[in-house]
């Protein structure tokens, strides 16, 4: 089956900044997190796949065709959801609903009614009335109303509550029982990831630290703890990232099973979380 | 394009319908210069449609829009429909309201004003400067935003203005190869004098060759207009 998203070699210059040779493939039928400190280069990437931003150099095909070429067929069968739904603010969800439908032919009036009442979001009310979590929840029934087979949603849980995340994420879910959808969910809440995803790619600097299954990179990363010691010159090709403090030492390894070989039971080796690996790749190499 | 024409209606609506009230009433004032009820006509168009884009950038839904299934093209060319529609809409107000309030006001001041109105070439005129307004500042609005644009688009029609006066003056005074355009009795009243001005063409052109060439200069006008914008348009970043 052809993959939901595939982007290889995708470049984007800033100038201050750059998105270099980022590859990595979202396969249908699964969620894809997109992790990465702030300014890595995640909204970037969304926007390079909505055709919002304008690529220097790579190649982005969505369900096999390339956007550019084919960016009216491709958008109706993806919905969106940006890191702030803006939205006309005087207009009401009706009237917000009425100037989004009729670019899509498979809108379902039926399905946008039973999320808003699902939701809890009255109709007539105006926008600008609405808390940022009630703005996400519309921008989400917009992007769930057209049938999309796949889903793009950038940093959709930051400033929110837990129990909208929560909310969320058990739609997410949902949606992709239905065998064929896939969904792209950057974020910085890694802990969202953890229950949901799939897939992580992880990026950093505007590159692509890695790209695997989830349970592979919980599987393998690990952290380590222990004395100065393993700070040794035969140790240090273990970690990815390590943290000194006066008399101890913490590192990240993303070969768990060969540190345990190699460092025995003088250290205390854990799973790493996807928090423990965003941390230490990213600045894990100084004293706390 | 028309659902974007729709969508633009959905949030512009109310505003459009002042800018119509406001117009209504601005005509029953006895103002005696038709130039006025003329400029102001116009603008309802450029004003309508000016509307439209601030609502857009104020409520930052470019991208939004741009994310839905169309293309840039479409999303200018959706543009250009709509000011297109504005421009008809204009029409209908400015001449349909022009028509019973001269049948109505016998007064000299709305005769003046409201007068030189009631003509094919006041017509012609009218869509003639709303086309000439829509193309000359969407490119600008496309390149630079709304407030450089504006910005570019409002010096652009200072300069075109001196441009025009200083030609005339240089080939009807100097040269002597025309005779003047802005005589005393054109300035009296100026929208009187372009009507009577549009109307010289008309009798030495033919109305036929009049209209083919005002229809003519109008779509080269507006194709190459839209053509820039969607060149700015697509290079865009959200």
């Amino acid at each position: 089956m052809e993959n939901a998203i595939e982007i290889k070699g995708l470049n984007k210059d800033y100038g201050d900044f750059r998105l270099q040779d980022v590859s990595f493939t979202v396969p249908r039928g699964y969620i894809m997190g997109l992790i990465g400190p702030n300014g890595a280069g995640k909204t970037t990437v969304i926007k390079l796949i909505l055709n919002l931003l304008r690529r220097d150099g790579g190649e982005v095909r969505v369900f096999g065709r390339d956007i550019l070429a084919h960016e009216v067929e491709v958008k109706s069968r993806i919905g969106f959801v940006h890191d702030t739904p803006f939205f006309f603010e005087h207009l009401t969800l009706r009237k917000l609903k009425d100037t989004v439908a009729p670019f899509y032919g498979t809108w379902d009036d039926r399905i946008f009614h039973r999320l808003m009442e699902e939701f809890d979001l009255p109709l007539r009310k105006r926008f600008s009335k609405l808390s940022r979590g009630m703005k996400m929840k519309f921008a989400l029934a917009l992007a769930l109303s057209h049938q999309a087979e796949l889903l793009i949603l950038d940093e959709p849980t930051s400033g929110l509550d837990p129990v909208f995340r929560r909310e969320l994420l058990a739609r997410l879910s949902a949606f992709i029982q239905d065998e064929g959808k896939s969904v792209l969910f950057s974020t910085h809440i890694t802990s969202d990831l953890e229950r949901i995803a799939d897939f992580i790619t992880f990026i950093d600097q505007g590159g692509i630290v890695f790209s695997a299954p989830k349970d592979e990179i919980l599987e393998k990363w690990a952290v380590i703890k222990g004395g100065s010691e393993l700070l040794a010159e035969e140790n240090r090709k273990l970690f990815r990232g390590v943290r000194r403090r006066e008399f101890s030492v913490q590192g990240l390894t993303d070969d768990g099973a060969r540190a345990r070989q190699h460092l025995g039971k003088d250290v205390l080796i854990e799973k790493a979380s996807l928090e423990d690996i965003m941390f230490y790749l990213t600045r894990g190499n100084g004293h706390v | 394009m028309f659902k974007l024409c729709t969508k633009d209606y959905l949030a512009s609506r109310w505003l459009w319908l002042s800018i119509a009230v406001l117009y209504f009433l601005y005509i029953f004032q006895p103002l005696g210069q038709s130039l006025m009820v003329m400029a102001f006509g116009a603008m309802t168009v450029f004003g309508a449609l000016s509307i439209t884009l601030i609502y857009e950038e104020q409520n930052r839904t470019e991208a939004l829009y741009a994310s839905l299934p169309l293309t840039r093209r479409q999303i200018v060319s959706g543009r250009y429909v709509l000011a297109g529609l504005l421009a008809l809409a204009g029409a209908v107000l400015i001449f349909g309201s022009a028509v019973p309030a001269l049948a109505l006001l016998k007064a000299p001041a709305y005769q003046s004003a409201l007068g030189p109105l009631c003509s094919i070439e006041a017509a012609i005129g009218y869509l003639f400067i709303a086309g000439f307004l829509v193309a000359g500042f969407l490119p600008l609005y496309y390149r630079f935003g709304l407030a450089k644009g504006n910005l570019a688009f409002l010096s652009g029609l200072v300069a075109l203005g001196l441009g025009v006066a200083g030609i005339e003056r240089l080939a009807s005074k100097t040269l002597k190869i025309i005779p003047p355009l802005f005589t005393p009795d054109f300035l009296k009243d100026p929208g009187r004098g372009a009507v009577d001005l549009l109307r010289s063409f008309r009798e030495a052109l033919g109305f036929p060759l009049f209209i083919a060439l005002t229809v003519m200069i109008l779509a080269a006008l507006v194709l190459l207009s839209l053509r820039l914008s969607v060149r700015f348009y697509e290079k865009k970043e959200f």
